[in-house]
């Protein structure tokens, strides 16, 4: 796969950024801090300038308040990429175990602060955008099994 | 904002604003100057600039440490 200039990342992340002016993800401070870190690290300079985006819009929660109603790491999400669906919790890492997805890999960079009902087209690792949708967020319960696995159609932030 | 914590070693060594042209970082720890108001055109450059500073660092302590 070539990469794409970080230069046109760039510009291409000014164009996202006006087409999701109204997105404003919720974060808590944990989420931000996790964000930031995934952001340094990423070989995807377009995930990286988006994800500098998405922090620089996002609405932050105090940090002894939770955020509940936004998808966050521990948070169990149904949600659809290119119209697929799956349901995974949100945890730290890249993780690829069957029904979890990791904050740090490419679509749960994200997911994280979005609102049921949110969208946002976020790059694919062949750079092509895709729908990332929202459908429903509710807290991990640690006996519930109905995760799907989804790993196999999802990649880690590097690519 | 567009300003991010740079840490190393868990240790928060500076911040990379993002500007045109990529990711400026501003060194809070002198160990860093040398890398203070470069703007790296991928953050994972800046990143990976930073590791590579805190390396040099920890070998020099360990070094330090053995004489």
């Amino acid at each position: 796969m070539t990469s794409i200039s970080p230069y046109v990342a760039e510009s291409l992340a000014r164009v996202w950024a006006a087409l999701h002016a109204d997105l404003r993800p919720r974060l808590s401070a944990a989420d931000t801090a996790y964000l930031q870190r995934v952001l340094l690290d990423t070989d995807d300079d377009l995930v990286a300038h988006l994800l500098a985006e998405k922090l620089a819009q996002a609405s932050r929660a105090p940090a002894d308040a939770p955020v509940v109603d936004a998808v966050h790491i521990g948070s169990r999400v149904r949600f659809a990429i290119d119209g697929q669906e799956a349901v995974a919790v949100l945890v730290h890492g890249r993780a690829e175990a069957p029904g979890f997805i990791g904050a740090a890999s490419r679509y749960g960079a994200a997911l994280v602060g979005l609102l049921p009902g949110q969208a946002i087209l976020w790059p694919h690792h062949d750079h092509r955008l895709v729908e990332v949708r929202v459908l429903v967020v509710s807290p991990y319960d640690r006996t519930d099994k109905a995760a799907t696995p989804l790993q196999a159609r999802l990649t880690c932030a590097s690519g | 904002m567009d300003r991010f914590l740079v840490e190393a070693d868990r240790k928060p060594v500076g911040i990379a604003i993002r500007v045109r042209g990529g990711f400026r970082f501003v060194a809070s720890d002198p160990e860093f100057r040398s890398i203070d108001s470069k703007i790296f055109p991928r953050a994972r450059a800046l990143a990976s600039s930073v590791a590579e500073l805190a390396r040099a660092q920890r070998a020099r302590l360990a070094n330090d440490a053995l004489h």
